[in-house]
């Protein structure tokens, strides 16, 4: 089955009250799963009393073919168990209303037996195939609704991906070249501090684009895990390149174990989370205080933890500062505030968890925790 | 306007190619256009271009297709422009025959120096004995590394490692490229050895810096031996 958080223009047409089960599920159903029931009984029940007017007209062995249809019918608008019940009960209320003697269960005729015993069989199977039938054309319709709404999303966000990356490109390469070709004139002062306003001013667009990109990716649910061979440290300090700007002017202090060994996690995922994590760091520490980065291996889980001398997290908000567009008291540090819910989508699309917690003598840590194979560190040498 | 070299460009974006005209023109490169890849394709058989620069996204054809068609007879040297951020994309693209690559938006500086590195391989195919940069030197024929004129020691594996990295000095290497030329086609997808024995090369190659200066990581791609570390 494909994923379905990103299909909603399903949920709407799921009938209200229907239980979750693959039967109840039909778009565009009108009855939920106990009104199927009821009509089932009902339908059985205006067909009996339209047959107890006719009896007298075609006699009681074509009653059976206007029940049949009834069955069929049934099948064509209701779930499997209320079909059968349809079956049965039409079954039921025709040897007792219609077969003689009437108004018992017995049957006195061979032949009426063998009628009622056929009725019985071809009814219960015609309205079983019938709601298998439905079952699969609806499943059918469901993967290939679920299979256009992830190529429109796909189209979109490529779409809105490249409109947007192309001019900051532009703006990128222009104001670099301009940086570059900068002449030595009286005004080249104000010339070089116009283009890096243009530089800095595309790295942040470009920033925000990302994060809103992240966001939509990981909304949707499209983000799988691609686990390769890692080294953590060097993971670690790919992850503080990235954010070199945002955290200018502090000490990052980097300890890794020596005997850490390879782990089997999505580099590119997993560098982004403990950058999404420094960024923040760096927005809320002040210059020189240093930021911590630790790495441990124990029990099968891997904890990346990035520690700060930060004002910490306020009482309370624990949990509130993982939610989209939280962004803290103190607005001035920018950003959309979604830093840090895009490192705990990154995290646990990855099956990890992330935390917070208040470090003694102030500060704020974030840890990462990942379950992660490890690796025998095996060496294959080649002949020389 | 003397031009020694010859470009082109294939990205629908008239912006960007108007920009990377500029860039391309300072750098001393004659440059032409084209808009699809169809174009693009004639442009090269036409112009003979020293060097390509490709966007993926173009709106007639992928620009993998474009670069395996063009590989059936041409080995120019292409430059990969890509806005998408995926690596599997760049894989393919390298695969299919791309030097290198870099993602929009790219600083103009990387930019032209990945050129020149693209461009120097086709000039240095036949290999030049020695190779000389920053701290490090490998003497190919003696089979010697040395790191600020000290020897480094290296077992058979680390030195083919390092050589394969050295000779595309500066352009990224894939996993796959490199698990192939070191370990022979057996080595399939055990992308771990390689982890490894980079470590190994890192700590005999980096001393004294905190992050890898001379091997760095493409994620999710390959390797590139950085010829500017000082």
């Amino acid at each position: 089955m494909p994923e379905s958080p990103g299909s909603p223009p399903f949920n709407g047409a799921y009938a209200s009250g229907a239980a979750p089960t693959n039967d109840a599920e039909r778009p565009g159903r009108a009855l939920g799963l106990i009104q199927e029931y009821i009509a089932a009984i009902v339908g059985v029940a205006a067909i009996t009393f339209a047959c107890w007017l006719l009896e007298p007209f075609i006699g009681y062995g074509s009653i059976s073919l206007i029940y049949l249809l009834g069955v069929l019918l049934g099948g064509m608008m209701l779930n499997r168990g209320a079909v059968l019940i349809a079956a049965g009960l039409s079954a039921l209320c025709w040897n007792f209303l219609f077969i003689p003697p009437l108004f018992t269960l017995h049957i006195a005729k061979v032949e009426d037996a063998l009628t009622f015993a056929t009725y019985f069989i071809v009814a219960i199977t015609v309205g079983s195939l019938t709601a298998q039938l439905r079952a699969r054309e609806h499943l059918a319709a469901q993967v290939q609704v679920a299979h256009e709404s992830e190529r429109l999303r796909k189209t979109l966000l490529d779409c809105v991906s490249h409109e947007l990356k192309t001019p900051i490109s532009a703006i990128t390469a222009a104001g670099q070249e301009l940086l570059r070709l900068l002449p030595d004139a009286d005004q080249r002062a104000v010339l070089e501090q116009l283009a890096t306003e243009i530089c800095h001013g595309s790295q942040r667009l470009n920033r925000v684009v990302n994060n809103l990109l992240d966001m939509n990716r990981l909304e949707s649910g499209v983000i799988q895990p691609k686990r390769e061979w890692c080294d953590v440290r060097e993971l670690l300090q790919s992850a503080v390149e990235i954010e070199r700007d945002s955290i200018e002017g502090r000490e990052v202090r980097l300890a890794v174990p020596n005997d850490l060994p390879l782990v089997l996690v999505d580099h590119a995922l997993i560098e982004q989370a403990v950058a999404k994590l420094l960024a923040n760091a760096g927005a809320h520490t002040p210059l020189r205080l240093p930021i911590e980065l630790d790495a441990a291996y124990r029990n099968g889980e891997l904890q990346l933890s990035v520690s700060d001398r930060g004002p910490g997290i306020p009482v309370g908000s624990n949990d509130r500062i993982f939610e989209k567009f939280y962004r803290g008291d103190d607005r001035k540090t920018g950003g959309l505030g979604l830093g840090l819910s895009i490192a705990r989508g990154f995290v646990e699309a990855h099956g990890g968890h992330l935390t917070v917690e208040k470090r003694d003598g102030g500060g704020a840590r974030f840890t990462i925790w990942l379950p992660v194979h490890i690796s025998d560190s095996k060496e294959w040498e080649i002949p020389p | 306007m003397k031009s020694a070299r010859t470009a082109l460009i294939i990205d629908d974006e008239k912006q960007i190619r108007r920009l990377l005209r500029v860039a391309l023109e300072g750098a001393d490169h004659q440059v032409y256009e084209a808009d699809t890849g169809q174009a693009g394709l004639a442009e090269i058989v036409h112009r003979r271009p020293d060097v390509v620069l490709l966007d993926l996204g173009l709106p007639d054809m992928e620009g993998v297709k474009v670069l395996r068609r063009l590989r059936e007879w041409s080995d120019v040297p292409v430059l990969i422009l890509s806005v998408r951020d995926d690596a599997e994309e760049k894989v393919a693209a390298l695969d299919a025959g791309a030097d290198d690559y870099v993602t929009k938006p790219f600083d103009t500086a990387e930019l032209l120096a990945r050129i020149r590195v693209v461009q120097r391989r086709s000039l240095t195919e036949t290999g030049e004995p020695v190779f000389a940069s920053g701290r490090l030197c490998v003497d190919f024929a003696a089979r010697q590394v040395k790191l600020d004129g000290q020897e480094v020691k290296l077992t058979p594996t680390e030195y083919a490692l390092l050589r394969v990295l050295v000779q595309n000095a500066g352009k990224v290497v894939t996993h796959g490229q490199l698990l192939r030329t070191v370990w022979g086609e057996k080595a399939g997808s055990q992308a771990q050895y390689l982890r490894v024995y980079v470590t190994h090369l890192r700590k005999k190659l980096e001393i004294g810096t905190d992050a890898p200066r001379l091997i760095k990581t493409e994620v999710g791609i390959g390797y590139r031996l950085s010829t500017d570390a000082a």
